[in-house]
């Protein structure tokens, strides 16, 4: 309750922190505001609490937005050039597809991550079964006391190769 | 007819070789000599291989009688010419049942068995020649036997020979080849002798052989046995209503003198009795007063039992051994109280048998009965033996009367209760003349039932025979041919079984095991028990083994291979306590080598070094809690591992969003040179 309490006390901060600023750069805030959408859904779809993929997403994202608003602040810094650049179809494309970019590296990454785990996990699974099996032909099924099971390559009383 | 079996056996000992005792004399088992045949064993051919001049006989003792190896020595350093010679003894290869025998090798005598039976009749010996030839050279012999401690137990006409064919002069046999008085006839032992069993009439005494010497004399002063047509029992009943010289002598008329001599050995009081300086008087020509035979109180009433009338104490108590279960219900009734306190008067005696039912009931083993009546037969006969189950024997003969029971192959059950129930103790208590050798018989039987009592490995029964015949071979079925007189001897013979085909026992059973107790005394009894059925076989091997290896440390006896070899035939689960395989194997080999240089000491070193063992067990625990890890990692991993889409929503995601983040930062970098400057 206290940490929800905590929680909206921030946001309230963040508001009135965020809304003067964004007021001040109006035409920043307007191309970002609509440039991010992206990331906006992402923040509102993701239910993880770490927020992975806004993480994700608004990165590049970001990276989409980036030249235009650098563009906006070298040239002219009003309303009516934000609405030129949003009138541009390639404006769109460019900060929608970095979004795109971004959804893909947050599909695209984890199963590879998730591959190259189990893969480290399968190696260091075989190096403790084969561990397992020294001790036992040094030791006798004996060393495996009650934690012998079939994963450990031997029944209890079978002698193992080489024994 | 004999058998198939005696047939080969026989046919053996035709062809067989000369057997040789000790590299000093020769036997052929081919040539039997059957005219000096003994009790203990039969006579055969013998050569001295070192002197020459003698010439010997041996006698190879049967298997199922025990010799006096005790006495051999005293009585071979007689120096006396009317007692047979022992030359040597000791034991022998014998080819007729594949294993060893006693040997004992005698002088032979110059002439034949004065008489070859009791049933013989001879002319009648003149007095002269009995004093001469009999009395005068005996009482010297016997005189040299008794100054050393050693009771005859064997003068019979049948045991003496002329000692050359010239002079007429004879010679006492042999005395060592049995037990004293168990070749004697009923009629040559005294009455309480008599009742007993042969192997039970235990030592005795010197005034037994006066006895046994009376009766030769009469024997030979008649020519023939004047009781030759009664039975033992007969023998024995007639002595105890009239007294051995009535009973013997009867109506015979007997020279003066030998009647005198006769009279004085046949006394049936031993105090009484005509001892060796008596003889020694007589010889001289001291006449001395014939003594009257005792006769023991008569009641005024009979008592009536199993239709016979009894008027005595020691013919009722005869009447009540062979009818137990009668006699038991006479004692209980307490008619027999009555008898002896109104009919004969007898207050002492009344409150013996008393005494004795109220001890009865104390006893362990046997029933209630049986302990009874023989209770009660002592007490009213004290003089005795102890009557049992059947058998009969004086105190000093439980000892040989269990050997016996085990070299027949009998059952030691009834010896072992008259042990167990305290028998010879009460025997003791209700003797009215103290002894002094009552007191290491009490000693020694107090120790015995301690003994008995417990059932462990080298306790029980076959302590007791070990403890009591200090001579007593092992008597295991293992190693019972060769006959093993002492630890060493064991030893051997368990070497040479384990050259065989028996390894499938073990080489220590309830037999090796009381002997080693017995005649090891420095073993430790605690190890003993470790041998027992239900003790785990590691432990029971390491306990066999360590007795074996310290009787062989303490004997001497070296190049134990077969027995070493057989005793790691059954070290397998010693070899298991390592739980290394390495060690375990390494192990093997050092043991291999122990047992190649036949060293037990050397085995057991290496199968339990503490050190070794010591060592092997920590590290094994450590590899448990080593193997215990690795499986719970494992487990963790492929916990892990097993939920993919976990992988995908965590670390997966993460790492999506830490990549996204660096190539965001990479790429505002580079937006911002490319495109503010």
């Amino acid at each position: 309750m206290a940490r929800k309490r905590k929680k909206k006390g921030g946001m309230l901060t963040l508001l009135l922190l965020v809304i003067p600023a964004g007021l001040i750069v109006l035409p920043t805030s307007i191309l970002f505001g609509v440039g991010m959408i992206p990331t906006i859904v992402a923040y509102i779809v993701d239910r993880d609490p770490e927020k992975s993929a806004p993480i994700t997403v608004g990165g590049v994202n970001f990276c989409g937005c980036m030249p235009f608003a650098i563009d906006l602040w070298k040239h002219q810094h009003s309303i009516g050039a934000v609405a030129k650049l949003l009138g541009d179809p390639l404006s769109w494309l460019t900060m929608y597809g970095a979004a795109a970019v971004g959804w893909g590296l947050y599909y695209g990454i984890p199963p590879v991550v998730a591959g190259m785990e189990v893969s480290r996990a399968e190696k260091r699974v075989e190096v403790l079964k084969q561990k397992k099996v020294a001790l036992v032909q040094e030791w006798g099924p004996d060393v495996a006391g009650d934690y012998f099971d079939e994963s450990g390559g031997f029944e209890p009383g079978e002698e193992p190769e080489g024994a | 007819m004999p058998s198939d079996a005696q047939t080969a056996a026989m046919g053996a000992m035709a062809n067989a070789d000369a057997v040789k005792l000790a590299e000093r004399y020769e036997i052929q088992p081919s040539a039997p000599i059957p005219a000096l045949n003994g009790v203990g064993g039969n006579a055969y051919t013998a050569k001295s291989l070192r002197e020459k001049r003698i010439e010997p006989f041996a006698i190879i003792c049967h298997a199922s009688i025990l010799p006096r190896m005790d006495v051999c020595s005293t009585v071979a350093s007689l120096d006396n010419g009317t007692h047979m010679r022992l030359l040597d003894w000791g034991l022998v290869d014998w080819p007729q049942d594949r294993g060893r025998r006693y040997c004992l090798v005698f002088e032979r005598p110059g002439g034949r068995r004065l008489m070859n039976a009791l049933t013989d009749v001879i002319d009648p010996m003149p007095d002269e020649q009995i004093t001469r030839q009999i009395v005068h050279p005996l009482v010297s012999a016997l005189k040299e036997m008794s100054g050393r401690g050693v009771v005859h137990g064997a003068i019979r006409p049948t045991n003496l020979y002329f000692r050359d064919l010239a002079s007429g002069g004879l010679m006492l046999g042999e005395c060592v080849s049995a037990q004293p008085g168990y070749g004697q006839s009923v009629l040559l032992e005294t009455v309480e002798r008599g009742m007993s069993a042969p192997a039970g009439r235990g030592t005795g005494t010197a005034a037994d052989d006066m006895y046994s010497l009376g009766v030769t004399l009469l024997i030979l002063a008649l020519g023939r046995n004047p009781v030759a047509g009664l039975d033992d029992e007969a023998i024995v009943q007639a002595k105890i209503e009239r007294g051995s010289y009535p009973a013997l002598v009867q109506q015979h008329r007997l020279p003066l003198a030998i009647n005198e001599v006769v009279r004085g050995l046949l006394v049936d009081d031993p105090k009484q009795r005509w001892n060796l300086n008596d003889l020694d008087l007589w010889v001289a020509g001291r006449r001395l007063s014939p003594k009257q035979p005792q006769i023991s109180r008569r009641a005024a009433r009979p008592m009536e039992f199993q239709g016979q009338e009894y008027w005595h104490c020691r013919t009722l108590a005869r009447g009540f051994a062979r009818h137990v279960p009668a006699a038991a219900t006479v004692i209980e009734s307490g008619e027999l109280d009555k008898w002896l306190r109104r009919s004969l008067g007898d207050d002492v005696r009344a409150e013996a048998v008393g005494n004795a039912i109220q001890t009865a009931s104390s006893g362990k083993g046997g029933s209630q009965g049986d302990r009874l009546v023989a209770r009660v037969c002592m007490a009213l006969d004290p003089a005795a033996p102890i009557r049992y189950r059947g058998r009969a024997m004086m105190p000093d003969g439980v000892a040989t009367m269990l050997a016996e029971a085990f070299l027949r192959n009998e059952s030691p059950q009834a010896v072992a209760e008259v042990i167990g129930n305290q028998l010879p103790m009460f025997w003791v208590n209700v003797q009215s003349d103290f002894k002094p050798e009552f007191v290491p018989l009490v000693q020694m039987y107090d120790q015995l039932r301690g003994f008995m009592e417990r059932s462990a490995y080298g306790l029980g029964i076959e302590r007791v025979l070990y403890e009591m015949n200090p001579t007593m071979p092992c008597m295991s079925g293992l190693v019972v041919k060769q006959l093993p007189t002492n630890p060493s001897e064991l030893l051997r013979a368990l070497d040479w079984l384990g050259a065989g085909g028996e390894r499938h026992k073990d080489p220590i059973d309830r037999q090796v095991a009381a002997f080693l107790a017995a005649r090891h005394k420095r073993s430790d009894d605690l190890l003993f028990t470790q041998l027992g059925s239900g003790i785990e076989p590691m432990r029971r091997v390491i306990a066999m083994l360590t007795i074996l290896s310290d009787v062989q440390a303490r004997t001497g006896v070296d190049g134990l291979t077969h027995l070493a070899s057989w005793v790691q035939a059954l070290l397998d689960p010693v070899f298991r306590r390592f739980h290394n395989r390495k060690t375990q194997e390494l192990v093997r080999k050092q043991a291999d080598g122990a047992v190649h240089n036949g060293r037990l000491t050397e085995l057991l070193k290496v199968v339990d070094d503490p050190e070794s063992l010591r060592r092997d067990r920590l590290e094994f625990e450590a590899a448990q809690i080593e193997y215990r890890e690795a499986d719970a990692e494992m487990e963790k991993v492929r916990h892990t591992i097993a939920d993919r889409n976990s992988i995908v929503e965590t670390s997966g995601r993460q790492v999506a969003a830490i990549v996204s983040s660096l190539l965001s930062t990479v790429l505002v970098a580079g937006i911002i040179l490319l495109f503010a400057f």
